[in-house]
């Protein structure tokens, strides 16, 4: 027993030495100049750290170091508002959530890259992302990927009943009702889509709010939230649920994940998502693998479909000490190349519009062709500083009409107050 | 130097580090979030100005607030009552000897090992209304974490199965020392199991409970993980509570200023509940000189 | 044993048995969920996978920088708790037997520094730990663990201090004990139960937290574990089997702890040692 306690004494205390020694690191002399890039998590993070050795090969001079964030927006978030509200310049280059870049933007974190970002190489890159970097006349960010929601929806069973992909939502209603009807004692469901009380949410409220001419905020500056084109949208929403019973009242606990296993395991008809699903339900022990289609969200009669724009972009912290070498590493990811294999390799949208048109990626990844089309209509949040601000209001409100505990005329009442509220005391 | 000065020196020697050190590394952070509760901070806007005490006079007026600080009531009302309630059972079960006495008691902390937020994801999966468990063994289909009457109460169970073993451990180390005679010489006087621990345990374990609500209501006042993963506030805000609330006001919104005070006013209430029972047991706290 | 007694010991094992089932349950079903096919993980049923898989422990001790991670969240632990001690037993036994002036108050303000929400400390912590040099370093988050353990380990301590009566106190001193001797022939033999729990729950508290690590850390040299678990997930994929495996992982070491140390925990003090 003696011997025991002292064999795994002494083995702690070399994990404790181990540990102290490996937390410093003596520079050498002339060490290039490294830059620290802080992002999310990359599921194909080799793929990741391969484009970023193809810089340091072109740039010898310089050294890529990348720092992980966990992939809660929210914690990445608050790492950078801690960080860059502190003035560190711990990192140069970081990835920001498109709706986060005019915020960072307004509170003068970023460096403004137009002057070295040339037009030419903005040209190729999707404009509906673009527009959420420029604040003024200043360019502070490059989107770096995109994404937008679509709709995804079980090919056999339409084909089953004789029914193609609904162009509009009463259309997806009814296309829901007959095969929900007919598909007797499955645990089927017709529409999921993300209704808990976060930020996909608004994503998703948005697509049936401007499929039906409404929106959240005119010109960034008026709340659109009383008008009849936003409550009408909310109703149908809501009616979903309650009145349809297309909608299951679990929509409320559903994000992303949620709603995707719900489809994968073959009980919903509908689902609205992001792209980045469909590798996972045609994956081989996927049950509905091969069985599913994507189109665009729908939208109301007499209106068009707006889908969602999300997406990450690349800035510069102001405070780097490297600022030449960052912008470099910005150039270098939004190049045709770069945004290629983002596309083939890293499973995630490429914001070069060009490379869609790249023979090789057409032959890599047929469904892309689905996807297009939201990609071109899609289009961003309200661009503005106060976005976040605003969409914390609207959250709880909207999940308050998705949970049935308020009308959306009191629901969209009450945002709009708390919104002109928040406008009018800047 | 005389005795008695040298002992009086040799006292704050022994406190002194402790007290330096924490005063040295957490005043600052109390401070400066004091300071920032008197001032108009969004870092956004470039706005810095002293305001007094204007954030808390919106305080008062805010319903978000005051949801969130009756969310907040409940949460610690219930669940630091079934902890305690829950522990003590537990306690006395494991303080009596039985052969895998050792491991039952191992089993029982292992809620308390897991990280908050592993144990928040094990309970989400749990609570999942389609393919979790909980409605799978009881044949319901509830909608645990997205409806708003069942979202709050889903929370605390959670939170009681996390932290009830912190409370079982300190309880059961507080009965270790109630010493044996007690109960024996209660036994030949003739008093039974309740009239014992009525008389001997309760009072003798006082103290410990006392401690363990403090810190136990310190804990559940400043609920965050747990119902961020859960719920992240929602459904339409029935689960937030003002750490959660002050969160999103710090981080989302960046209204340090307010943020700021909200936290400072949770502060307040947890300071005025402690001061509560600090009253309430006061007995309990000064404790016996004489034993 | 009469059939009283039976029914007693009956009562108790049923509702120990109930306890723990509660406390083992979610467990239970992580282990099966860390268990299972990637394709059957959103599926109920089946309740038990169809086959049992390692491939999400696997994937999980593959990890790059796991083990360094591990380690990291080791030395954590470890040195919080020392520090805690270090610090917290002369402080508590000062404060339980000396006449130490202002007592009350003294406990009341270190109670009053745990009183703040985690969330407020973490930005003003940052900014001292950047002008200090030591972010993304262990020691910044050990100190902090340490900071926040120290209130609790000097309010329980006091509390398993003040209960050894005090004539043992005396005779000592008579005896031209010095602090020291008293406390380690004295008091700590006597408070053992209570510095064991207390030891056990400091560790798990610094083991197990998230906040300050993920603030306060930002490369594999300083990560803890609950930070890497966090990293799992991807932006929109959540790997559930992984997220399993990872935690059944985390929690050993202190179930192992838990499992060596019990038996001091549930000691107690002998009626002997008491009156001697």
């Amino acid at each position: 027993m003696r011997h025991k306690v002292s064999i795994s004494s002494l083995a702690l205390l070399l994990v404790l030495l181990g540990v102290t020694c490996s937390q410093y690191r003596a520079p050498g002399p002339n060490e290039p100049v490294t830059l620290v890039f802080k992002h999310a998590k990359h599921p194909r993070y080799a793929a990741l750290s391969q484009l970023i050795r193809q810089f340091e090969a072109e740039n010898p001079a310089i050294r890529v170091r990348e720092e992980i964030l966990p992939s809660s927006t929210d914690e990445q978030h608050q790492f950078y508002v801690i960080n860059l509200a502190a003035r560190a310049d711990d990192f140069d280059v970081l990835d920001m959530d498109i709706i986060w870049v005019p915020e960072f933007a307004r509170a003068g974190w970023l460096l403004p890259l137009d002057p070295s970002v040339t037009p030419a190489e903005l040209a190729p890159l999707n404009p509906a992302a673009l527009r959420a970097d420029w604040l003024g006349k200043r360019l502070y960010a490059v989107p770096w990927f995109v994404d937008a929601g679509v709709l995804y929806y079980r090919k056999d069973l339409l084909a089953k009943y004789g029914l193609g992909p609904p162009r509009t939502y009463p259309e997806l209603l009814e296309t829901a009702r007959t095969i929900l009807g007919k598909e007797h004692g499955s645990h089927l469901v017709g529409f999921v889509w993300q209704g808990m009380q976060y930020e996909g949410l608004v994503c998703a409220a948005l697509e049936f709010i401007r499929g039906n001419g409404g929106e959240l905020l005119h010109d960034g500056k008026n709340p659109a939230l009383t008008e009849p084109a936003t409550l009408e949208a909310l109703a149908f929403m809501n009616g979903l649920i309650r009145n349809y019973k297309v909608t299951p009242p679990l929509v409320t606990t559903l994000n992303e994940e949620a709603t995707r296993n719900i489809f994968q395991s073959g009980r919903a008809v509908f689902m609205r998502n992001w792209p980045y699903a469909w590798r996972l339900l045609n994956q081989p022990d996927s049950p509905v693998a091969g069985r599913v289609g994507i189109t665009v969200v729908p939208h109301f009669p007499g209106h068009a479909s707006v889908p969602t724009m999300g997406g990450f972009h690349l800035g510069v912290n102001i405070q780097s000490r490297h600022k030449a070498e960052a912008i470099a590493l910005v150039r270098f990811m939004i190049r045709r190349s770069a945004q290629k294999e983002v596309l083939l390799k890293l499973g995630v949208l490429s914001a070069d519009t060009g490379v869609y048109r790249d023979p090789e990626v057409q032959q890599a990844l047929p469904f892309l062709k689905d996807v297009l089309p939201a990609l071109e209509q899609a289009q961003p949040r309200p661009v503005t500083p106060y976005y976040l601000m605003i969409s914390q209001i609207v959250q709880p409100e909207l999940s308050a009409v998705v949970a049935g505990v308020r009308t959306p005329e009191r629901a969209m009442r009450s945002a709009d107050q708390q919104i002109r509220h928040l406008l009018e005391a800047q | 130097m005389t005795d008695a000065t040298r002992e009086r020196l040799g006292r704050y020697a022994l406190l002194g580090p402790a007290a330096l050190f924490v005063a040295g590394v957490a005043l600052l952070p109390v401070l400066f979030t004091l300071w920032l509760s008197l001032r108009r901070q969004l870092p956004i806007f470039g706005v810095s100005r002293f305001v007094g005490f204007e954030n808390y006079r919106f305080l008062l007026e805010d319903g978000r607030f005051w949801s969130a600080s009756a969310h907040t009531g409940y949460f610690v009302l219930f669940s630091v009552t079934l902890e305690l309630a829950l522990g003590l059972g537990i306690a006395l079960l494991l303080r009596q000897r039985f052969p895998g006495r050792g491991v039952a008691c191992a089993l029982v902390l292992l809620p308390w090992a897991v990280p908050s937020v592993v144990a928040a994801r094990f309970w989400e999966w749990i609570f999942n209304s389609d393919y979790g468990v909980l409605n799978y063994l009881l044949g319901t289909s509830v909608n645990w974490l997205g409806d708003p009457r069942w979202a709050l109460p889903a929370a605390i169970l959670a939170d009681v199965w996390k932290t009830t073993p912190f409370v079982a451990l300190l309880l059961l180390a507080g009965l270790q020392v109630i010493p044996e005679e007690l109960y024996r010489a209660a036994r030949i006087d003739g008093a039974n199991s309740l009239q014992a621990f009525r008389r001997i345990t309760l009072p003798l374990l006082m103290p410990v409970i006392l401690l363990v609500l403090l810190f136990r209501t310190m804990d559940a006042a400043r609920i965050f993980d747990l119902i961020f993963v859960l719920t992240g506030g929602g459904p339409a805000n029935r689960t937030e509570t003002l750490v959660v609330y002050a969160y999103k006001l710090l981080y989302r919104t960046l209204q340090f200023g307010y943020g700021s005070a909200v936290a400072v006013t949770t502060f307040l209430f947890i300071l005025a509940l402690s001061l509560a029972y600090l009253r309430i047991f006061r007995r309990a706290w000064r404790m016996r000189e004489d034993r | 044993m009469d059939w009283k007694q039976l029914l007693r010991w009956l009562a108790g094992g049923l509702l120990l048995g109930l306890f723990v089932s509660f406390a083992l349950g979610p467990f239970i079903w992580q282990l099966i969920t860390a268990l299972k096919p990637a394709g059957q993980l959103a599926q109920l049923p089946p309740l038990l996978p169809a086959p049992p898989t390692a491939q999400h422990f696997v994937a999980v001790l593959g990890a790059p920088g796991f083990l360094r991670v591990a380690a990291n969240s080791v030395f954590v632990a470890v040195t919080t708790m020392l520090l805690a001690f270090i610090l917290g037993v002369p402080a508590a036994y000062a404060l339980a037997k000396l006449q130490v002036g202002g007592r009350q108050v003294i406990l009341a303000a270190l109670l009053c520094f745990s009183m703040f929400p985690a969330i407020a400390n973490v930005a003003p912590l940052y900014l001292l730990f950047i002008h200090l040099g030591i972010r993304d370093s262990v020691f910044a988050v050990v100190i902090t663990h340490s900071v926040f353990a120290l209130p609790f380990t000097v309010w329980t301590l006091t509390n398993f201090f003040q209960e050894i009566p005090n004539d043992l106190y005396r005779a000592a001193r008579i005896d031209g004990c010095s602090h020291g001797g008293i406390l380690r022939h004295v008091v700590l033999p006597l408070a053992m139960p209570g510095l064991v729990s207390v030891g056990l729950l400091v560790f798990i508290f610094s083991w197990n937290e998230f906040l300050y690590s993920f603030t306060l850390t930002a490369t594999e040299r300083s990560r803890t574990l609950p930070v890497a678990i966090a990293l799992f997930a991807g932006l929109h994929e959540i790997p559930w089997g992984e997220i399993a495996a990872a935690a059944i992982l985390a929690t050993i070491p202190t179930v192992v702890l838990v499992f060596l140390f019990q038996r001091r925990i549930i000691s107690g003090l002998t009626a002997g040692a008491v009156k001697g």
